[in-house]
């Protein structure tokens, strides 16, 4: 062991490198990633910002993105009441983009339909005469729900009236499509 | 909902199940967890009522084995150990102390702020580096009683242990069993964190360069004892001073 001076010194030295290098650390790794305080942008650079939000009471961020988005626009609605003829079938799509949402609900006066929830798409490479269906009922009066397209297309009913009576299906739907309208069957979209 | 559905008896909705669950997921994830319990463990902590000895005993030693404060601190203390009777000497009186604020804080109800806590917690892991390398006799020339120091700065990590537990709302039913198999698992725990540390200091030791290196080691300690007080000081300002 050398004299107590210069290992006391040296000590100190030692202790302030240390707090020194402590608040080097904090500074560029530890704040940004745990609370997002960046004073010195090293995290950001580093890419650690952020990492807090999941998790941290002030966060709320990355839940609200899973959960929520903004639209520019109010979404549209629509009420319409379709005769049917006996055996009579047709097609009710909404346009909708990828990820957009539709809520809808329909009943039917006058009797039974048989019917198929599904969607065709209209942009991007798919298989010709590619469909995705999502519900099919042999025999229904009424279906309500919500829904977020899987693909950019149309999205809606097949209805078929199986009764030997005019009937009315009643569609309310409200969403972010750019339309909603009878499809003329036999008419690709 | 499958919260609620959860709660029956069937051999797949059992307790154990979450136990074992909770511990695939901490396989799963890289995780050492610093200011709290997995979510997993939370919500099993949240919905066990009654008494449930083993998984409070696991969940204790997990606790134990992943949070690096309390290990930090534990090497600290045995670094410079070489006896074993020292090394259990000096585990004993941890233990003795941080159970004694353990079960004190959570079963007299006790809130000491987290932060607040475990900004003490980093800085005993710096005061038992800066004691390691002697600072005391050196700086200010009288050498402040090891022993007592790891007694009460036991004190502080058993409140740091309690804040842990009093984040959860714990079932007043069974309280009192649960957090002593918790507290039992902390030992157990703490004893396989030791029994891993002693084995490579011993390696360690025997080796030519650790008298040069237990130096720095020793700084390197300090350094991130002194992370962690920024790091948790930090929260207390930014998000803690409400709880």
């Amino acid at each position: 062991m050398s004299a107590p001076m210069p290992e006391r010194k040296k000590l100190f030295v030692s202790t302030l490198i240390a707090a020194v290098v402590a608040g080097v650390i904090l500074t560029t790794v530890v704040l940004p990633a745990e609370y997002g305080i960046d004073p010195t942008r090293v995290g950001g650079l580093l890419g650690l910002t952020g990492m807090s939000e999941g998790g941290s009471p002030s966060g709320g961020s990355q839940i609200a993105a899973d959960v929520m988005h903004a639209h520019p626009r109010k979404y549209f609605s629509g009420h319409v009441e379709i005769h049917v003829q006996p055996n009579e079938e047709l097609e009710y799509k909404a346009l909708l983009d990828k990820g957009e949402p539709m809520v809808y609900s329909w009943t039917t006066q006058g009797g039974p339909v048989y019917f198929e929830f599904h969607g065709e798409p209209t942009v991007g490479e798919w298989p010709e005469d590619f469909y995705q269906s999502y519900e099919i009922k042999e025999s229904a009066e009424a279906a309500h729900g919500s829904f977020i397209a899987p693909f950019t297309g149309n999205h809606g009913w097949y209805w078929k009236n199986l009764s030997d009576q005019p009937i009315v299906i009643v569609l309310d739907a409200a969403g972010y499509y750019g339309k909603l309208a009878r499809i003329e069957m036999g008419a690709p979209q | 909902m499958s919260e609620k559905q959860s709660r029956g008896a069937g051999p797949f909705n059992s307790l154990w199940w979450r136990v074992i669950a909770a511990f695939a997921l901490c396989a799963a994830c890289n995780g050492v967890v610093a200011h709290g319990v997995a979510g997993a463990d939370k919500s099993f902590m949240e919905q066990a009522s009654g008494t449930h000895i083993l998984p409070f005993i696991y969940l204790g030693a997990k606790h134990m084995v992943t949070g690096y404060d309390h290990l930090l601190f534990l090497l600290g203390v045995i670094f410079f150990l070489y006896r074993v009777r020292e090394v259990a000497a000096y585990v004993t009186l941890f233990a003795v102390g941080h159970s004694v604020t353990l079960l004190y804080g959570v079963l007299s109800g006790t809130h000491v702020n987290a932060y607040v806590v475990d900004a003490i917690i980093g800085f005993s892991v710096v005061y038992k580096a800066l004691d390691n390398l002697d600072a005391f006799k050196l700086w200010f020339g009288f050498q402040p009683n090891a022993k007592a120091a790891v007694l009460i700065f036991g004190f502080f990590h058993g409140f740091g242990l309690a804040t842990k537990l009093q984040d959860f709302s714990l079932s007043q039913e069974g309280l009192v069993a649960n957090i002593v198999a918790f507290n039992v698992g902390v030992e157990i725990g703490q004893l396989l964190a030791l029994a891993a540390i002693l084995i490579a200091m011993n390696y360690w030791r025997a080796t030519a360069a650790f008298k040069r290196q237990s130096y720095a080691a020793n700084v390197a300690i300090m350094i991130a004892g002194f992370v962690l007080i920024g790091f948790q000081l930090t929260g207390y300002f930014v998000q803690g001073q409400l709880s």
